[in-house]
């Protein structure tokens, strides 16, 4: 369970990105965070697994005070959490299976790691993982040889060989075409039905987070302004999250009409 | 008066910039030629000593170029030639492996803006050094062997290996970084999969370039003496020689031509393979 308390972010140039973050998630949710550019959104997710550090408040995880602990204890609550990025991060010039197997590494000591030595079952749960994305196939090609989609799989399956709780995902399609983000949030969906992991993902698009997500939680100016079930949204309540009702062509639409 | 004529009688007069530069550039070379002590009435001799040079090419001493006799093979020029490879492949090796700390220490991605001027500043003071005077440095603390032109050589690599590394350093993608930090991995496992696997395949091809240089190095770096190893000892035996042996000479500048073409158009070929 991911629980914010009162949770404030004032960066150092004045910007007050939160403003009072209350809100609780559960084990198994899917929850998409929207909202426009700057409204807090990528900063609410991030300080989950303290990347961003927060100025108040607290956030708890399965009752850990995340604000409180640094150093090993942090490296070893952010082995829990998968984590996927809107660029993929992906090493371009290392192998699928070595970027799938580097979510593993602080399972290990200093010394095992550096000598690239993961027990064999290891290996296999990253040859898994990527079974589970379908790309499996790919294991031993480049990373810079796969599409934009393929790289985001390989992320997937990255966060998924850490065996994490929970994934973030900030912006996780925002650089894909309309046809390769269905696929991608499939898989996140996928990852959300058959793994049992809590998926909480910034998104642009709103009708992708009214189609995939179970919970929406829109954010305006720092403060969550609509916390519900995916389908309480409507023209009111993108109203008040977006400043004015959305334009049939803001959506990403169906790639099937 | 047209608009263009107007714009044309504005265009900026360069004439007096351009003739306080060419001033300028005639007085260096003329302070320059008078330090250098060129002097020009020798140039009778010159074109003897271009004609014997080039002869000396076609006299070619087959006997030294291929013989193999018991000798020849301890002393010979194939010998000579694998000693200077070795001096050369060993110096560049250990060059690489001293450049990745101060590369590190330069790159303002690892250690910040401020920071990285000191590394900066470390591998510009090592370059300054010629290879020719660290060995001769080395000479006195390890003796005359072929020891002494290796660290020479690898001391003097750090300079353009270090700066080059740290430049691959800072181009890389930080991405890969971010999401290591995210899985929980710490400085070394960060460095181990984030950083080398981006820039290894960079720094190999800048240090077989360096390679190609350093051959070229070793051949010369035996002039501190015969023991030093390498074509150097003879090639000053060879051209100090008041017999002037130009075929000798001859001899060796072609295996080293030789010898610099074959690891030159390899070590392009594994580049290009590399990035």
């Amino acid at each position: 369970m991911i629980k914010f308390v009162d949770v404030t972010k004032t960066y150092l140039n004045g910007v007050q990105a939160l403003k009072g973050v209350n809100l609780e998630i559960q084990d198994g949710e899917f929850v998409a965070i929207i909202g426009l550019s700057g409204a807090g959104k990528s900063t609410m997710l991030r300080s989950i697994n303290k990347m961003i550090e927060i100025t108040s408040g607290q956030i708890y995880i399965d009752g850990i005070d995340v604000s409180s602990i640094k150093g090993k204890e942090l490296r070893m609550l952010r082995r829990s959490i998968g984590m996927i990025f809107q660029s993929f991060n992906l090493v371009k010039k290392m192998s699928v299976f070595n970027n799938v197997l580097s979510g593993r590494v602080a399972y290990h000591s200093t010394c095992k790691t550096i000598l690239g030595l993961f027990p064999k079952q290891e290996k296999i749960l990253a040859l898994d993982s990527l079974d589970a994305m379908g790309i499996l196939d790919k294991a031993f090609t480049r990373a810079d040889q796969l599409s934009g989609g393929q790289q985001q799989r390989v992320a997937l399956a990255r966060a998924l060989t850490q065996e994490p709780k929970v994934i973030l995902a900030d912006e996780p399609v925002a650089s894909l075409d309309p046809i390769t983000t269905i696929q991608v949030m499939d898989d996140f969906a996928k990852v959300n039905k058959e793994f049992g992991i809590t998926i909480v993902a910034n998104m642009h698009h709103v009708d992708l987070a009214l189609k995939y997500a179970t919970r929406i939680i829109g954010v305006k100016d720092g403060l969550v302004v609509f916390d519900g079930k995916s389908d309480e949204i409507n023209d009111q309540t993108l109203v008040n999250i977006y400043g004015r009702s959305l334009k049939h062509d803001e959506l990403l639409g169906d790639p099937n009409e | 008066m047209k608009n263009s004529e107007k714009v044309l009688s504005k265009k900026p007069k360069r004439w007096l910039i351009n003739l306080i530069f060419g001033l300028s550039l005639i007085l260096a070379l003329f302070l320059s030629f008078q330090g250098s002590t060129i002097n020009l009435l020798r140039w009778s001799t010159f074109g003897y000593a271009i004609k014997a040079m080039l002869n000396g090419f076609t006299e070619i001493n087959p006997e030294f170029l291929f013989g193999y006799g018991s000798r020849q093979f301890v002393e010979g020029i194939v010998y000579m030639a694998i000693q200077t490879l070795a001096i050369a492949f060993i110096g560049t090796f250990l060059g690489a492996i001293l450049a990745l700390p101060f590369s590190f220490l330069a790159a303002e991605r690892i250690v910040g803006k401020k920071a990285s001027k000191i590394g900066i500043t470390i591998i510009t003071i090592i370059r300054v050094f010629p290879e020719i005077i660290l060995a001769l440095m080395f000479v006195k603390a390890i003796g005359m062997n072929p020891l002494t032109c290796v660290i020479a050589i690898g001391i003097h690599s750090i300079g353009m290996l270090g700066k080059m590394f740290s430049e691959s350093i800072d181009n890389m993608d930080i991405g890969p970084i971010e999401a290591l930090n995210a899985v929980g991995a710490n400085t070394w496992q960060k460095i181990r999969y984030g950083i080398l696997p981006q820039v290894i395949p960079e720094l190999t091809s800048t240090t077989l370039y360096r390679f190609d240089i350093n051959i070229r190095s070793a051949s010369v770096l035996g002039v501190i003496g015969t023991l030093a190893g390498g074509f150097g000892a003879l090639l000053l035996l060879a051209s100090t020689d008041p017999h002037n042996q130009w075929n000798t000479i001859a001899t060796l500048l072609i295996v080293i031509v030789v010898l610099v073409l074959i690891v030159d158009n390899i070590s392009a070929y594994l580049r290009k393979k590399l990035v």
